[in-house]
C-alpha cells in the first residue's frame, strides 16, 4: 500500500501543531508537561493572586466563545472552498483549473493579516453583513487556498487505479470522484485538516484587529483599562495554548485511529 | 614638571567639554498614537503633526529641551512608558483617576470632551438611545469607558478610530464615541464620510488631556509644568490651537 | 468460416500510440468476434497493455480507429460511458475499492451506473460471490484479501455489469505462484461459459487451453496472429520463435 506514505508526508506539512502520537515518546511526554503544566499554573495564578488573574479569566470567557465560532465556521467554510480549489487544481478544464489555481498563487502571497483585513473593509463596502460573519469569511478566503493544496495532494495520493477501475465499470469522472476517490482521500486528508484547524485557531486571533471580540481582543481590552499587560498575556497565552494542546491531542487520537483502520 | 602642566590642562580641558555635554537641551523621547486628527496623525511627507506635536514642541522650546516623537500604537502606549522605551507621551491622553494611580501627568494643556457620531438617519442623540446596537471607540480610551456605562449597549473596541468610522460607513455599528476635535475631522471634513454622518449633541464629558510620565519621574513633570506655564502665559498656544482645530 | 458471421465486438485499425517519439503502437490493427478468445502475448513492453487499455479508451490513441460493440470511440457523440459500462475490465494490481466490503464493491456501479435497485444488485452480487467461490468474504474489506481473493472478487466485479467483453490485463502478474491458479480457473470457467476475452499474460498454458486465437506482439506491432497450434508449435517470425525459446 505505497499510498500510506504519501498520506504521512502530507499530514506532515503545515504549522498548526506538533501533534503528540504514542510513537513519538519525547513529544508525547512534553504534550503532557505543557498541558498540566498550563492548567497548573493558571489555576495557582488565580487562586494566590486573584487581582488581577482571577479577574482577567472572568473577563474572557466569551471571548473564547468568539475564538471557537470564528475558528469553527472559518474551517468548515474553507473546507468546502478547499474542496472546490482542490477539484479545480487536477481538473483538465482550463478555465477551472486556471481559476483555482489563480486564487491559490493570489491568497498564498499576500500576508494573512493585510488580506483579512482587505476582505473585511471590501466586503464592508458591498453588502451589509455582520462583523462576526465578516471575520469568518476573510478567514475562510485566506485559509481555504491552503486547504485547496492539502484536498489536491489528498485526491493525487490515491492511486490511479482506483479512477481507472471506476471508469472501466462505466462511471462517469463525476461519479467515480463522489463513490470512489473523494471517500478515499477525505481519509487521507483528515490529519492534514485537523492540522490547519489548530493554525486557524491561532490565528483567529488576527481577527481581533477587526475588532471581533475574541479571545485576544477581550484580553486587550482589560490589559489597556486596568494596566496589566504583563498579567494579562500571561493569561491570555496560557488559554491559547491549553486550547491548541487539547485539539492536538484530539487530533493525534484520531490519525492514530485512522493508522489502525489502514 | 611640563608634563603634569599639560597633563592637567588637558583635563581641564576634558571637564569642561564635558560639563558644557549635560548643559546641552536634553533630549526626551516622546510616544504618540498618530492615528488620531487633528491632534496627533502622520502628514503627507510621513511627518508626525498635530496639535499635541506643535504644542509640545512650543513646551520643549520655552523649557530648553528636545523632542523626538515615536510613533506608537495606542494599546500598549502606557506599558511602553513604565517600561521605559521612551520618556513620555503625548497623544490625546485623557487625565484620569485611573490613569493616575499608575502614572503621573503633566498639568492640564487643553480641555476636550467625548462626542457621539452617528449615521446621518439615526435619531437617537445619546448613546443611552442606541439601545441594541454597537457603538464602536477606540480600545481603553475614555470614549470606550463611557460607551460601556450603558446598558444595552455593546462596546465595540477598535485599535484605530478610524476603523470604526470605516466598520460605521459600513453598516456594521451604529455610532462611534471619540474626543471632540477628532470627530470634527472625520464627520464633518472627510469627503468620503460627510454625506453619511454627524455629529449629535454636545461632549458629555468634561476632560482635560495631560503628559504622561513614568510615576515618580518628578523632575520631568516639573520640566514639562515649566514649559506648559511659559507657552500659556505668552498666549504661545492660541495660534496652535487655530491652526489645528477650527 | 463460422466466424464470419458471427457479430465483430472489437474492431482496431491502425492504432497509432505515442508516448513523446517513442512509437508504443505503429499501426495495430485487430479484430475480435462475439464469443472469441484472444490472448495477447509479447515482451514487456511490446506495447500489449497499451493495446488493451485503448479498447476503453483508458488510453488515448494518436490515430487510426477503435469500434467497439458498435461504437466508435472517437466520435464526439459517442457517450463513452456506454461503451465501458458493456466492457468489464481486469487489472493487474486489481483496483478494488479499499473503503468498501466486497459486496459493495460489487454493487456499487450496479446501482449508481446500471441504475439497479439495491436488492437486485445485491442478489447478483452474491451470485457472483458465489461463483468465484467467495460467499464467505462478502462482508470483509479487501485489505483483508489474499491477492488471489482480490482478484478473483475484481473479476466477480467487472462481471456484475453483464458485459459484453472481459478484458484482463496480466491479471496473474502480481500474485504469488500459489494463487495463480485459483484465478485462472476462474477465467477459465468463464471462457467455457462463452464470454468474449481478451487477455494479456504470460501463462502459456493458459494460453495454449483457452485461446481461439494467439496474438503475439512485438515493439509496438502485431507481428504474429494464429492458433495456439500453430503458434507455439511453428511460429513464422523469428521474433517469435526467439520469444518462444526464451520463455519454454
Amino acid at each position: 500500500m505505497a499510498h500510506i506514505d504519501k498520506t504521512k508526508s502530507i499530514a506532515d506539512v503545515g504549522d498548526g501543531a506538533a501533534i503528540p502520537i504514542k510513537s513519538d515518546r519525547g513529544l508525547f511526554t512534553a504534550w503532557r508537561i505543557a498541558f498540566v503544566g498550563a492548567i497548573g499554573t493558571l489555576a495557582f495564578l488565580s487562586f494566590y493572586k486573584p487581582d488581577p488573574y482571577l479577574n482577567i479569566i472572568k473577563f474572557v470567557p466569551d471571548g473564547i466563545v468568539v475564538t471557537f465560532k470564528v475558528t469553527v465556521g472559518a474551517i468548515l467554510l474553507a473546507s468546502i472552498i478547499g474542496l472546490i480549489t482542490g477539484l479545480g487544481r487536477i481538473s483538465s478544464n482550463r478555465l477551472f483549473n486556471g481559476a483555482a489555481s489563480l486564487y491559490v498563487e493570489v491568497i498564498r502571497g499576500i500576508p494573512l493579516l493585510v488580506q483579512i483585513f482587505y476582505i473585511y473593509y471590501a466586503l464592508g463596502r458591498i453588502v451589509k453583513i455582520p462583523d462576526l460573519l465578516s471575520a469568518i469569511i476573510a478567514m475562510a478566503v485566506c485559509y481555504g487556498a491552503y486547504m485547496g493544496e492539502v484536498f489536491r495532494a489528498g485526491i493525487q495520493s490515491i492511486p490511479k487505479g482506483q479512477m481507472e477501475a471506476a471508469m472501466s465499470l462505466g462511471m462517469t469522472r463525476g461519479q467515480a470522484m463522489r463513490h470512489v476517490i473523494l471517500p478515499q482521500a477525505f481519509k487521507v486528508v483528515l490529519p492534514p485538516v485537523g492540522n490547519e484547524f489548530i493554525a486557524l485557531l491561532k490565528d483567529s486571533s488576527l481577527v481581533s484587529i477587526l475588532a471581533v471580540a475574541d479571545l485576544l481582543r477581550r484580553g486587550r481590552e482589560f490589559a489597556s483599562e486596568s494596566f496589566t499587560y504583563f498579567e494579562t498575556y500571561t493569561v491570555i497565552a496560557l488559554i491559547y495554548l491549553i486550547i491548541t494542546l487539547f485539539f492536538s491531542k484530539l487530533i493525534g487520537i484520531m490519525e492514530e485511529r485512522i493508522n489502525a483502520e489502514n | 614638571m611640563k608634563m603634569l602642566k599639560m597633563l592637567a590642562a588637558v583635563l581641564t580641558v576634558t571637564v569642561l567639554t564635558a560639563g558644557a555635554a549635560f548643559a546641552a537641551p536634553k533630549k526626551i523621547v516622546v510616544a504618540t498614537d498618530a492615528t488620531w486628527p487633528p491632534m496627533e496623525m502622520v502628514d503627507k511627507d510621513k511627518k508626525i503633526v498635530g496639535f499635541d506635536i506643535d504644542f509640545l514642541n512650543a513646551v520643549a522650546k520655552e523649557a530648553g529641551f528636545t523632542v523626538e516623537f515615536k510613533n506608537t500604537a495606542w494599546d500598549g502606549i502606557f506599558a511602553g512608558v513604565e517600561a521605559g522605551q521612551y520618556d513620555a507621551i503625548i497623544s490625546s491622553v485623557t487625565i484620569t483617576d485611573e490613569r493616575l494611580k499608575k502614572y503621573d501627568f503633566s498639568m492640564p494643556y487643553i480641555d476636550a470632551g467625548q462626542i457621539l457620531i452617528v449615521p446621518k438617519a439615526e435619531k437617537g442623540l445619546k448613546i443611552a438611545d442606541l439601545k441594541g446596537k454597537k457603538v464602536g471607540a477606540q480600545i481603553g480610551t475614555t470614549g470606550a469607558m463611557e460607551v460601556k456605562k450603558n446598558a444595552g449597549v455593546e462596546l465595540k473596541t477598535y485599535d484605530e478610530v478610524g476603523l470604526a468610522f470605516e466598520d460605521m460607513a459600513a453598516g456594521r455599528i451604529g455610532g462611534v464615541v471619540c474626543d471632540e476635535p477628532t470627530a470634527i475631522i472625520y464627520a464633518l471634513k472627510k469627503d468620503e464620510y460627510k454625506s453619511k454622518f454627524k455629529i449629535v449633541g454636545k461632549p458629555f464629558t468634561k476632560e482635560a488631556y495631560g503628559i504622561v510620565v513614568k510615576k515618580g519621574n518628578k523632575e520631568l513633570v516639573d520640566l514639562l509644568n515649566k514649559g506648559i506655564k511659559a507657552v500659556k502665559a505668552k498666549k504661545a498656544d492660541v495660534a496652535i490651537k487655530k491652526q489645528w482645530l477650527k | 468460416m463460422l466466424k464470419t458471421e458471427r457479430r465483430v465486438m472489437v474492431q482496431a485499425r491502425d492504432i497509432v500510440k505515442l508516448y513523446g517519439r517513442f512509437k508504443a503502437l505503429d499501426q495495430v490493427s485487430l479484430t475480435i468476434h462475439e464469443g472469441e478468445k484472444i490472448v495477447i502475448i509479447g515482451p514487456s513492453g511490446s506495447g500489449k497493455s497499451t493495446l488493451l487499455r485503448s479498447i476503453n479508451r483508458l488510453e488515448e490513441i494518436d490515430a487510426g480507429t477503435m469500434i467497439v460493440n458498435g461504437m466508435d470511440l472517437y466520435n464526439p457523440k459517442t457517450d463513452l460511458t456506454r461503451v465501458r459500462e458493456e466492457v468489464g475490465m481486469v487489472f493487474q494490481s486489481f483496483n478494488l475499492f479499499p473503503h468498501k466490503s466486497v459486496l459493495e464493491n460489487l454493487t456499487l456501479a450496479q446501482i449508481v451506473v446500471r441504475k439497479r435497485s439495491k436488492d437486485d444488485a445485491l442478489e447478483k452480487a452474491k451470485k457472483l460471490l458465489a461463483k468465484v467461490g467467495l460467499s464467505d468474504k462478502a462482508n470483509a474489506y479487501p485489505g483483508k484479501l489474499s491477492g488471489g481473493q482480490q482478484q478473483r472478487v475484481a473479476i466477480a466485479r467487472s462481471l456484475a455489469m453483464d458485459p459484453k467483453i472481459m478484458l484482463f490485463d496480466e491479471p496473474t502478474s502480481a500474485l504469488d505462484p500459489e494463487m495463480i491458479g485459483e484465478v485462472l480457473d476462474v477465467m477459465k470457467d468463464l471462457a467455457n461459459e462463452g464470454m468474449t476475452m481478451a487477455v494479456v499474460t504470460h501463462e502459456m498454458g493458459f494460453a495454449r487451453e483457452v485461446a481461439d486465437r494467439v496474438v503475439f506482439m512485438d515493439n509496438g506491432a502485431v507481428v504474429e496472429e494464429g492458433t495456439p497450434e500453430h503458434f507455439f508449435t511453428n511460429p513464422d517470425h523469428p521474433r517469435a520463435k526467439q520469444f518462444l525459446s526464451q520463455i519454454l
